[in-house]
């Protein structure tokens, strides 16, 4: 079947099967492979994007389900990869690995779009649905406390 | 010191039968020159072996260790940078050819990562390697323009004649060098620490940014012209092998190509490794379903009724053996002392199967033809991958080529070929077309290479004085065969006990095994570190006073082995080392300030990798069964850094993986298979139960000691001796989650 829907401000149609998840739609069909499959059960937080303006696991959700919708990627985050989180994801050198670092940028980017200026236990109430295994998560308070401080001196 | 290759076969003709060999296809296969010191490369001209040097004067520099999130690819860089005196704004790295590497006798050096020795093992060469080029250069310079070598400068990739302020760029002079001579190693004299400027600074890490905009591709994202996908069943009991299979729709879903039988055992060259059905398909998803709609019969192997009560007790039946498996150390006479002692102690400690966990699942691209190979793996050991590739594959190594992509976490896991050896198998299924094979995480659950689950008893013996008389530990475990001397950490004890016995009963298991960060270590550590404890409550002894009084430069036994200690030090000079960061963490920490009630410290030492440790972590219970981590307190003394900033993340990152295992980290075995699946049932440390670290460096001995994985072990027990020191129960088995955690003297 044939499915229509915005990625990164940009019409897209694909052919899949209703029940196809959105993750190997996006990586595999669309070549977009920053958001990442870590676990597929909605677990790690790997996959998050955010359609509509709402993070989702992209995993857990069809790409009918997301027919017709609007769906932001880490690759359409920003033009030129200049988010205030992805400038304080560099400064304060946050990622290992980096595996992770996709869906946990796409989550902060959430938390800060709601709540421009988050107390720590906000940040991490958050954030908890995004695992690191490289143990990146104090990083991560830094970085987000960053950008928030940043967002708000505008 | 490493001297260069010196090739007695033709290096042209080597090259041109590799290039022939390869057919001409190989992605990204470099042809190199005629000359092994100098070539023409796609970023500019190659000097030996290491750095390409572009005429806009960037640098690439070729990096022999993988990036798995350690920070490899640039303390690796640093390393060269310095010697070099190159500009670090205008430096590039690359991966290093393994085909060119194994061609020219191993030219790279160590190639596989792990034990973080990757600054140790590779710090001389590259030092060495930078210092040649630089002084190359100076020389071409100093023939161009006409002038003495000793009135030139090199600096930031720049040769300044001072006297007339003329200046020339490396780029510029790659033609020049390659008419100079390769400077002699043994007469270059290295720049001194304290002129660094590259080195030990807080350099970033030049590969993070593509993790924080998509554009960083892992090994899982791989995406080659005309590649098919490939996912995987994999036996369900270990040692079991596929019978039949009835593939039903499979074949005719949308596109779905083809079914591939996987060998494990001795056909798949990898020890460990049990068979598997794979199918091959336009794209991921399709082949998964693929793979899952097929009905598989698998033969079960005699562990089919293997389980975790099983292995237990055949763990249990090492503590009664009568003789050991190897004594590991042996002084004075245990028994008797025991025998004497005014009180003994006595405990048994265990710790499970634990699963590395990477946060990429596995996966492998490979690429087969009837001549030659080629693969894209994810991997910490190029050269077996690259040699079991080729076997697998039936072709010569020299027919194949290794592409180093990016690890999404390694921790050991990465050191096993399995992958490697499946691609390869579902690669020469479908000749000509690259296949990536993508694990999913169940898969990688699994089918891992596992921590040993361990049993310890331990058994002290205090004089009346409440001095220690006797330590005698028993380890039981399954061996690994790369581990020549047993479980780590257990005979290196610092402690002055005169009479010690410390042995180790192999009990193995058909659970295959496997390094995972902080390796055996991980195994000792906790055991060691929760009985001292335990000796000192009997005394009713202040914890870190006790450790301290049984580290005591002036009585610590000269028979201590050496271990991984690679400082020169003798075993009074370790344990002063170790008791200096003692001391340093309970300052640190205010060990002496009382806390609240149900609050307390636990307080934990460790030698690794020439690396000294301390922790202190401090809790709080919650009353209904669990705890808080308030903060963990760390004293370090790794010796040299190459890269602060990174050095700080590799400990905070320890942290975060030694609690995990603590906390959650579990693999139980039922049926013969592993019984975790995903995320789900075995459970990570998450963001809010991260604790602050707070780390405390003494910086002030030369070699490079482990930052990146020591940590992992000594927080273990640092946590459970402060939940019994918060007045919780005496953890003696991990996980802490098996546990309720409710104060001693909570009324029932």
């Amino acid at each position: 079947m044939r499915f229509e829907f915005i990625v990164n401000n940009t019409r897209r149609s694909v052919e899949a099967l209703a029940e196809e998840p959105l993750l190997w739609v996006l990586r595999d069909k669309l070549g977009l492979t920053g958001t990442k499959y870590g676990c597929g059960v909605g677990a790690c937080g790997a996959c998050t994007v955010h359609v509509d303006d709402r993070p989702v696991f992209s995993c857990l959700v069809t790409i009918s389900a997301v027919s017709g919708k609007s769906v932001t990627t880490i690759e359409g985050l920003a033009r030129y990869g200049q988010h205030p989180l992805q400038r304080a994801w560099i400064e304060e050198q946050v990622p290992q690995c980096g595996y992770c670092q996709s869906g946990q940028i796409m989550m902060a980017a959430d938390l800060l779009a709601r709540n421009p200026n988050p107390s720590q236990s906000e940040i991490v109430a958050h954030m908890v649905g995004n695992i690191c295994r490289c143990g990146t998560y104090l990083a991560i308070q830094r970085a987000i406390r960053r950008a928030a401080d940043e967002i708000s001196k505008r | 010191m490493f001297p260069l290759p010196s090739s007695k076969v033709s290096r042209r003709s080597l090259i041109a039968s590799v290039a022939a060999a390869a057919g001409g296809l190989v992605i990204g296969f470099r042809f190199l020159g005629s000359d092994r010191r100098f070539a023409e490369s796609a970023n500019g001209v190659e000097i030996l072996n290491w750095i390409t040097i572009a005429p806009d004067n960037t640098i690439t520099i070729r990096i022999a260790q993988t990036e798995m999130g350690q920070g490899a690819i640039t303390a690796m860089a640093q390393l060269l940078t310095e010697e070099l005196a190159a500009d670090w704004r205008n430096i590039r790295t690359e991966y290093i050819s393994i085909a060119k590497h194994l061609a020219e006798g191993r030219v790279y050096g160590r190639t596989e990562t792990s034990a973080s020795a990757g600054l140790r093992k590779s710090e001389n060469r590259l030092r060495i390697i930078g210092a040649q080029i630089r002084i190359m250069l100076i020389r071409a310079a100093a023939e161009r323009l006409g002038v003495p070598e000793s009135e030139l400068v090199a600096e930031d990739s720049i040769i300044t004649h001072r006297l007339t302020g003329n200046k020339l760029t490396y780029g510029g002079l790659t033609a020049d060098v390659a008419k100079v001579a390769v400077p002699d190693a043994k007469s270059l004299e290295l720049k001194q620490p304290k002129d660094w400027r590259c080195i030990g600074r807080s350099m970033r890490r030049l590969d993070i940014p593509g993790s924080t905009d998509g554009s960083a591709i892992f090994g899982f994202d791989l995406q080659l012209p005309g590649m098919k996908y490939a996912a995987i069943q994999i036996c369900p009991v270990f040692g079991g092998t596929l019978k039949s299979y009835k593939a039903g729709k499979a074949l005719s879903r949308p596109g779905v190509h083809q079914i591939v039988e996987i060998k494990g055992g001795k056909a798949g060259h990898v020890a460990g490794m049990d068979d598997a059905l794979a199918v091959i398909a336009d794209d991921y998803w399709q082949a998964l379903q693929a793979v899952n709609a097929i009905s598989i019969e698998w033969k079960d192997s005699d562990w089919v009724t293997g389980d975790s009560a099983a292995i237990l007790a055949n763990l249990r039946s090492g503590l009664s053996a009568a003789q050991p498996s190897r004594i590991l150390r042996q002084e004075g006479d245990v028994e008797t002392a025991l025998s004497q002692a005014a009180r003994t102690l006595e405990a048994e400690y265990f710790v499970p199967y634990l699963e590395p966990a990477t946060m990429e699942p596995m996966n492998c691209t490979a690429l087969v033809t009837d001549q030659h190979f080629e693969l894209w793996a994810p991997t910490q050991h190029p050269e077996d991958a690259i040699r079991v590739a080729a076997r697998v594959a039936g072709l010569p190594v020299k027919r194949g080529e290794l592409h180093l992509v990016r690890l999404g976490g390694g921790f050991g896991r990465r050191i096993a070929c399995d992958f490697v050896s499946q691609a390869i198998q579902v690669a020469k299924a479908m000749k000509g077309v690259p296949v990536k094979l993508c694990w999913t995480r169940e898969d990688t659950m699994r089918h891992s290479f596992y921590r040993q689950a361990s049993l310890s008893r331990f058994r002290g013996g205090i004089a009346a004085d409440g001095s220690v008389l006797a330590w005698e530990h028993r380890i039981t475990c399954q061996q690994r065969k790369e581990e020549v001397a047993g479980p780590f950490g257990a005979d290196t004890l610092l402690y002055s006990v005169p009479n010690v016995k410390i042995d180790f009963v192999i009990r193995n298991s058909f659970v295959p095994a496997g390094p995972m960060r902080g390796v055996g270590y991980t195994i000792n550590c906790f055991g060691i570190q929760s009985f001292i404890d335990e000796l000192a409550a009997a005394l009713s002894m202040d914890t870190y006073a006790f450790q301290r009084s049984l580290l005591d430069p002036l009585t610590t036994p000269s028979t201590v082995p050496t271990g991984e200690s690679n400082d020169g030090l003798n075993p009074s000079m370790r344990s002063s080392r170790l008791r200096t960061v003692l001391d340093e963490v309970a300052q640190k920490a205010n060990w002496d300030t009382p806390l609240g009630t149900n609050r307390g410290r636990g307080i934990a030492a460790h030698e690794q990798g020439g690396a000294y440790y301390a922790i202190v972590a401090e809790v709080t219970l919650d009353g209904k069964g669990w705890f808080t981590i308030d903060r963990i307190v760390v004293a370090a003394d790794p010796g040299r850094l190459a890269n602060p900033a990174n050095a700080r993340a590799q400990i905070e990152g320890s942290v975060a993986y030694g609690l995990t295992a603590a906390m959650y980290g579990e693999i139980t075995l039922h049926n013969g298979g592993v019984k975790q699946r995903n995320f789900s049932d075995y459970q990570i440390l998450r963001i809010d139960e991260m604790p602050e670290v707070e780390i405390h460096w003494v910086l002030d001995r030369s070699v490079w000691g482990d930052v990146s994985q020591s940590v992992v072990s000594p927080v273990q027990p640092a946590l459970t001796n402060a939940i019994f020191n918060a007045g919780g129960p005496r953890i003696r088995s991990l996980p802490i989650k098996n546990h309720r955690i409710f104060p001693r003297d909570a009324k029932p």
